[in-house]
């Protein structure tokens, strides 16, 4: 048997779990980087420059990071910016406390490919031994977690579209649970190794990361999180949770973000957060952001959650996967709903 | 930071595709009364075609039996199999919640390698596994899929139980998939960490660790549910988790054991009982040197002289990459139903660690709980202890 009673952090979906604070924000994105400049940012009109455009030197230094994913220089960058926001001391924040959630879909793609390339080629013996380790989809999340001695967990989300979102939803689990005291949770992505299919846009490499810890007494950040699939069931599910959890918020407006690949299901997504947030007393304000169509891979679902949280708005971010799978994160910028 | 109690979560259903079997009963007889298969060659040609590409894998016919769709989306095959089979056996009723959270350490990476052959010009995502499941079986509850590498299906079973803690679903269907893919085997031949032979954990002549591939997944919901719902049959009780990471190589496990240890004592405490009430341990076991030494030095530190009965599953199985911390679990509720630790593959046992394996089948063993770990690249570290609840047999 258990050695304790349940802990209301179980009780169920009827009450509300304690609230999660962003401690900070960290942002590397073509032409975007950091807090000042999500807050501030247009991201409808937000439109990566061509080429290459990331210089891993300013965010980690030179050296250390030669083997690594572009994508795991990319979050080692934006976890220091998350924990440089914060005020947070990274040397301290590390340990045993500390775990890490990342979300992708295209990290080491083109590792993948050169791997089977030198293998069809020159054999096994034309792989790096040093590069070889990279076929695996999580060692962008762990050469950023090496970096950061995060050794409460190292976990990397790979659902399509919405690993991002995931990523959150896991790291939020997880500080509930006690499994650790500060979580870095985000996305981070390569360059695929080619366009994506059916994506838009042409996808790009970025990362965006979290930093999030449980909350003090009336502080803002993550309410809620909520997940599900748009069956007739599911959806009818999603509604009543998020309404619930816009009612919380006590907010005369709540803005609304919709990630999906397809137009069709992004607007679908984007009533079903409206309808919700009428449902729970406020009025709906769409935050369109030139990512909602997927084109930064698992990062794209963050940018306006990042913006949202970087300002303080009370928020429903949300993505859809092209499977109808569905995660939506609640931001109050007051603390926990009553 | 202090993990909280866990409500007790029972496993009401099991799904599994294998090559030791397609059900409980199946793998339970591969295990208690046959010996460790030989392991064979795949049937892809570019994969036979690496130096040592041989391991536990299905045959032609049964691939061909999983699956879904075109192309060689194997693991998602998998996956949307055995989860049928696992939500069958549970019975819960119409309307439930059901969530999934698969874990999987390359997803369906050969369907991808197949897709880039015919048009390179076009990239997509690989894992679609947890995906594939919730669409096959139309489900309404959180989808999610963990990419830890060879921890992968215990840190799903873990996110499961987190879900379930929370109220986020009534059921949630958790385990993990793999199969074999080029691009690792390919970086496994490249690392040398592959046994020509077999694989042979805790064995003196292990030379590194042979492939498998299926997908295991079991039925999680939480014991106050499942008995309000008058669920009667459980196979096991999950109690405890303890997660933590290395954070120190890429590929190599941190040789000093103090997270992988960290994990296990955690997932003890979380189940509120002491190393003495444990006694079963399925643990990674890849029959690598470093892993099985470093897991083996952790265990004896835990458990000290009086070790429960260890079983490596990986000598009958191979190493199912995201599959296996899922299939040790499956297992591992197995074990406890029947009350019976089988026999591990013999070996000349290595000195260094120093493990208790069961020489013939141990039947009435009064195990109790049960301690799974899995551990994978990058350090991530995963323990999972379960209890038996006498359900099943």
């Amino acid at each position: 048997m258990n050695a304790q009673p349940d802990r209301t952090v179980f009780a169920g979906p009827d009450a509300p779990d304690p609230v999660l604070a962003v401690r900070g924000v960290g942002i590397v994105l073509p032409g975007l980087c950091g807090r000042a400049e999500i807050a501030a940012a247009d991201l409808a009109a937000y439109a990566p420059p061509a080429g290459a455009w990331f210089d891993p030197e300013p965010f980690i230094g030179r050296r250390g990071h030669k083997y690594f994913t572009e994508a795991a220089r990319l979050a080692s960058a934006a976890i220091g910016l998350a924990l440089a926001d914060g005020g947070l001391d990274p040397h301290a924040a590390s340990g045993d406390g500390l775990g890490i959630a990342l979300g992708t879909n295209f990290a080491g793609h083109r590792v993948l490919a050169e791997i089977e390339r030198a293998t069809l080629e020159e054999g096994v013996a034309g792989l790096s031994p040093l590069t070889a380790p990279l076929f695996s989809i999580n060692l962008s999340a762990c050469l950023a977690g090496i970096r950061s001695r995060a050794a409460a967990f190292n976990v990397t989300l790979v659902d399509p579209a919405v690993a991002g979102l995931a990523a959150i939803v896991f790291a939020r689990r997880a500080l509930l649970a006690g499994y650790a005291d500060r979580v870095l949770a985000g996305a981070c992505e390569d360059e695929p190794a080619a366009p994506v299919a059916n994506a838009r846009d042409p996808s790009r490499s970025g990362a965006c990361v979290l930093a999030l810890e449980p909350a003090g007494p009336g502080e803002g950040g993550i309410v809620a999180a909520v997940g599900g699939r748009l069956t007739p069931a599911g959806r009818a599910r999603l509604a009543a949770r998020l309404a619930a959890a816009a009612r919380g918020l006590r907010a005369a407006d709540v803005a609304i973000s919709a990630t999906a690949l397809d137009p069709d299901a992004r607007e679908d997504l984007a009533a079903l957060l409206a309808d919700a947030v009428r449902a729970g007393g406020a009025s709906p304000s769409r935050l369109a952001s030139s990512t909602d169509a997927g084109g930064l891979g698992a990062v794209s679902p963050l940018v306006p959650l990042a913006q949202c949280a970087a300002r303080g708005r009370n928020a429903v971010v949300a993505g859809a996967s092209p499977y109808g799978a569905v995660h939506a994160i609640v931001l109050s910028r007051h603390g926990a709903p009553a | 930071m202090t993990a909280s109690a866990m409500p007790s979560l029972v496993v009401s259903g099991l799904g599994l595709v294998s090559p030791l079997g397609w059900d409980a009963e199946a793998i339970w007889s591969a295990l208690a009364d046959r010996g460790p298969p030989e392991p064979s060659a795949l049937g892809i040609p570019e994969i036979d075609a690496l130096p040592i590409h041989r391991g536990y894998y299905l045959t032609l016919e049964e691939r061909a039996r999983c699956a879904g769709g075109p192309g060689p989306a194997r693991a998602s095959d998998y996956a949307v199999m055995a989860a049928r089979a696992a939500l069958a056996e549970a019975g819960i009723e119409p309307g439930a919640t059901v969530g999934v959270v698969m874990g999987s350490g390359m997803g369906d990476a050969e369907a991808w390698r197949v897709a880039r052959r015919d048009d390179p010009s076009r990239d997509d995502v690989i894992f679609r596994t947890a995906e594939r499941v919730g669409a096959a079986l139309d489900l309404d509850g959180p989808t999610l899929e963990i990419a830890a590498a060879c921890a992968a299906g215990g840190y799903a079973i873990a996110t499961a139980a987190m879900l379930l803690r929370s109220g986020e679903a009534d059921l949630v269907l958790c385990g993990g998939a793999d199969a074999p893919s080029f691009h690792a085997l390919a970086a496994f031949n490249r690392l040398g960490a592959l046994d020509p032979e077999r694989c042979r954990p805790f064995d003196v002549r292990r030379a590194g660790t042979m492939f498998g591939e299926g997908a295991a997944v079991l039925a999680l919901e939480r014991a106050d549910a499942f008995a309000r719902r008058g669920g009667a049959r459980a196979y096991a009780r999950l109690e405890g988790v303890g997660m933590s990471c290395d954070a120190e190589h890429p590929t190599a496990p941190a040789q000093d054991g103090v997270q992988v240890e960290r994990a296990a004592r955690a997932a003890l405490a979380e189940a509120g009982i002491g190393p003495d009430a444990c006694g079963a341990v399925l643990p990674h076991a890849t029959g690598t040197q470093l892993n099985d030494r470093q897991e083996s030095a952790a265990l004896a530190r835990i458990f000290g002289a009086e070790q429960p009965w260890s079983l490596p599953l990986k000598a009958f199985a191979g190493h199912g990459g995201g599959m296996s911390g899922a299939l040790s679990t499956l297992v591992a509720a197995l074990v406890l139903a029947r009350d019976a630790m089988p026999a591990a593959a013999p070996i000349e046992a290595d000195p260094d660690c120093p493990v208790r394996l069961a020489p013939t089948l141990v039947e009435n063993a009064a195990l109790g709980h049960a301690l799974v770990s899995a551990y994978a690249f990058g350090g991530a570290n995963i323990s999972l202890v379960l209890r038996g609840t006498g359900g099943h047999s």
